[in-house]
């Protein structure tokens, strides 16, 4: 006879009920799987070990409540489930990496024959993915599983399924690049790119159709022939999640407000036209089995529309599993859905957990679940003037809020800013851009269906959108950024944190404000200890980015960079809200006058710059009236450091007795015996140098590399010199 | 209750398998053991030394001196025992300006 157990509703000290957490299957082994994946990136198979500590310390557990005469089978059977599904992480990720790298690494000009399989432009370039490849050079011939992706300036007669031929210099993407996995050319399985000029494309072939780009074009033409460029171009993005086409001012300006997640098709593009259509299906009362295929295929074709992008193929799983829950009678839980979209994701292409578009959405969609109703719920509890919130309200904040939190750490380590102002934006802007979009979208789907009719059946979306976007079109929100510091690693505390502050765990109120306090604290002390840097007597970190090289030394409060060839705006950007640069006291632009002439502007764009230091031989004429410029020749002082230019594209710098040489090309004057040389690439004079420390900004074999390493950082104090790994 | 542990095993090795195929279906190679991350983490020590000839009429002991980096011109005129000079104030730091490459290091010049 089984024994009825009759709990207390406060029986335990710590907890209410039956339990602290409930179970949750998927979401365990969704966690498990990406858990695989992540050490397999840090530790490669070793990270099997791990599975095997795992198991010994559950069978011990099993054998302890047996032991106890407790049942334990299911703890252990789910437990082996779990570590097997670790372990298929561990292997997909090997294996995923492994079949992008098969293919050679080529790096030179080459002869490329391939066939066009997706175009997306941008307002500059046209960038055109070629699959088929077939590769030469004079003596040998390769045919890669891989694609390519070639940027054609200008215009080309290039279409889907169009065979070209053309000579280029080839470049070879590799998994792991400037301390990042290389995700965006992994899934797309993209292993070499190119710049081609239009006129040098030879076509051999016509193209084919693509029912999807076919959609693209016939959308695109319809929205830019019947409204205003500027709002076509963010029409187009918000129905197609393609933002190249908008000016980048304007977007980088949504990016500054952190609303321009209105342009990645996700949630709410999915969910807005999934309730149009339930409300449709609901009214012509169509039997809910005929109602789940139609709105499922109409779904999936518009996420074919979007490219398939990880943000839409989310949504579009968590409303599948939504809209089969409905149809078959069964509970619907939102934390197992997510777990379950994220899921696929991941087992289509383990890629993805490294990919910032498919954190983002899945962070944004586990936070709007774990911590919007909760705090939707605690608003409600709130008086003001003896009247509670309205729902709507309350509901809309806790949304909004939950989001930001949960989106604040990615956004910071991976764009170096968050904006301080994205939560009024989103509370205000996101209902009114989902009733814009509802409308937009009936309309274009209206306008692309009866094109003869088009401009007067856009011109009220067109109207609407106009409006609505009107204040991020004429406020500037670079000024409410929120940035100098990265998360790294403290990132799962606040994960952590936030997870438990919510009511998916079940403890009472004391436990729960105990709990949050170590670990705010734990948080806090991490944070700090990340990122305020150690005293000593000089700091100097490393940047490169795809041939923008930047070195920023550090000494007492004053800053000057060194920028080792012409330099990049958006990267540039990316360091100075990263290390919460304003104000540069000395820079240097080793390159030549037209270089230095088109790198100042770029720099003035985020930072002040008192002094720009510049060789007499490099020919320079100043223009520049905001700061001031010094033609040296000679030692000169650079800060509290004594410096020298060698030439016109190297210098030597004395940074409190230690000695660096900074070469951007091979020297052609002799050059000292340093302690630490700092170089563009690999050159010829590096053979039987020595120096205590050599580093090459971009790839170099057997040399520490900023390419494969990532960011560095050198400290140097009471003479020792210390180099690791920058954040 | 068995029974129901039964079908939740097999729907739990179900879905394994199916996640394995499709994720390892994609394999074109055997898969990478090696890890991806590559991580960085050395020290060295650097003599923080400059290089400095002295010599002149109001030297007692001329020659080569290796003093710390941000050392003064005072500092050298003590070791090398001179009578100071109008030129170089005895408070400021040695400067690189009068510096020239021997023997692939810069060494500073100073006459008095």
């Amino acid at each position: 006879m089984e024994k009825i157990k009759i709990f207390r509703a406060d029986d335990h000290f710590l907890y209410r009920g039956f339990r602290v957490i409930n179970f949750r299957p998927i979401l365990l082994i969704s966690l498990s799987f990406g858990l695989g994946i992540f050490l397999s990136f840090f530790l490669g198979f070793r990270a099997f070990y791990i599975n095997a500590g795992l198991f010994i310390a559950l069978a011990a557990f099993f054998v302890y409540k047996k032991i106890s005469g407790k049942n334990a089978w299911i703890i252990l059977l789910f437990s082996a489930l779990l570590c097997a599904f670790y372990s298929v992480g561990v292997l997909a990720f090997g294996a995923r990496i492994s079949s992008f790298e098969k293919d050679a690494y080529l790096a030179g000009e080459y002869a490329v024959i391939g066939e066009v399989k997706e175009i997306s432009e941008s307002a500059d370039y046209t960038i055109y993915e070629l699959g088929d490849l077939v590769i030469a050079d004079g003596e040998n011939l390769y045919m890669p599983a891989s694609r390519m992706q070639i940027y054609v300036y200008g215009s080309s007669q290039l279409e889907i399924g169009s065979r070209c031929a053309f000579d280029a210099q080839i470049r070879t993407n590799e998994a792991y690049t400037y301390g990042r996995v290389n995700a965006s050319a992994i899934i797309s399985q993209i292993r070499y790119s190119a710049n081609v000029d239009p006129d040098k494309i030879i076509l051999s072939s016509g193209g084919g159709t693509d029912v999807f780009e076919s959609v693209r074009k016939d959308l695109r033409g319809t929205l830019f022939e019947n409204m205003d460029g500027e709002n076509a171009s963010l029409a187009y993005a918000m129905l197609t999640g393609s933002s190249g086409l908008i000016e980048e001012d304007v977007l980088q300006n949504f990016r500054y407000g952190g609303i321009a997640h209105i342009f990645a098709v996700s949630g709410l593009h999915i969910g807005v036209i999934y309730g149009l259509l339930n409300a449709l299906c609901r009214r012509i009362r169509m039997h809910r089995v005929i109602q789940f295929a139609v709105i499922f295929a109409i779904l999936f074709f518009y996420c074919g529309v979007c490219g398939f992008s990880p943000s839409s193929v989310r949504a579009l799983v968590m409303c599948t599993v939504l809209m089969l829950s409905e149809t078959c009678g069964m509970q619907y839980d939102r934390l197992n859905s997510v777990s379950f979209a994220a899921l696929i994701l991941l087992a289509v292409d383990p890629v993805y957990l490294f990919s910032v578009g498919f954190q983002l959405s899945v962070a944004a969609a586990a936070g709007i679940i774990v911590l919007g109703g909760h705090l939707s719920r605690s608003l409600r509890r709130i008086q003001i003037a003896n009247r509670r919130m309205p729902e709507k309200v309350c509901s809309a904040i806790g949304v909004a809020f939950s989001a930001q939190l949960s989106t604040f750490p990615i956004l910071i380590d991976c764009f170096g800013y968050v904006s301080g102002i994205s939560f009024i934006l989103n509370l205000l802007f996101i209902p009114l851009i989902s009733a814009v979009y509802s409308i937009l979208f009936v309309a274009a789907v209206l306008a692309c269906i009866f094109s003869f009719a088009a401009a007067i059946i856009l011109f009220v979306p067109e109207f609407l959108l106009k409006l609505a976007v009107m204040p991020v079109m004429m406020l500037e929100f670079k000024v409410w950024l929120i940035c100098g510091f990265s998360f790294g690693g403290c990132a799962i505390l606040w994960y952590l944190a936030m997870f438990f502050v919510s009511d998916k765990i079940n403890l009472k109120a004391l436990p729960k404000c105990i709990g949050t306090g170590i670990l705010c604290a734990a948080l806090i002390a991490l944070m700090l200890l990340r990122n305020i840097m150690p005293a000593c007597d000089a700091l100097i970190t490393l940047h490169s980015y795809y041939g923008s090289n930047a070195i920023f030394l550090r000494q007492g409060s004053q800053n000057y960079m060194i920028c080792v060839g012409e330099a990049d705006g958006k990267h540039l950007e990316r360091i100075f809200l990263t290390e919460g640069i304003r104000a540069l006291d000395g820079v240097i632009i080793l390159a030549p006058a037209s270089e230095i002439n088109t790198s100042v502007p770029l720099i003035l764009q985020y930072a002040n710059i008192q002094t720009l230091y510049v060789s007499d031989g490099v020919g320079f004429v100043n223009t520049f009236h905001t700061l001031q410029v010094e033609t040296v020749s000679g030692f000169f002082t650079f800060g509290e450091s004594s410096a020298l230019f060698i030439g016109a594209d190297a210098m030597y710098l004395n940074v409190e007795g230690a000695e660096i040489l900074i070469c951007a090309d091979e020297p052609q004057e002799d050059v000292p015996d340093v302690d630490i040389l700092l170089t563009k690439e690999l050159y010829a004079f590096m053979d039987g140098y020595s120096a205590k420390m050599q580093i090459c900004f971009e790839k170099a074999e057997n040399k520490i590399s900023l390419y494969s390493m990532g960011d560095l950082q050198i400290t140097l104090k009471d003479g020792i010199i210390s180099l690791k790994k920058s954040g | 209750m068995k029974n129901k542990l039964l079908v939740d095993v097999l729907i739990g090795i179900g879905c394994l398998l199916i996640v394995a195929c499709v994720a390892l279906s994609r394999a074109e190679a055997p898969p990478r053991t090696d890890k991806l991350y590559s991580d960085i983490d050395i020290t060295d020590s650097y003599d923080g030394e400059i290089c400095v000839w002295i010599q002149g009429e109001g030297v007692e002991n001329p020659g080569m001196y290796r003093l710390p980096y941000g050392s003064t011109y005072g500092d050298l005129f003590l070791l090398a025992r001179a009578e100071g000079s109008t030129v170089y104030d005895s408070s400021d730091r040695i400067s690189f300006a009068d510096a020239v490459l021997i023997g692939g290091e810069y060494c500073i010049y100073i006459v008095i």
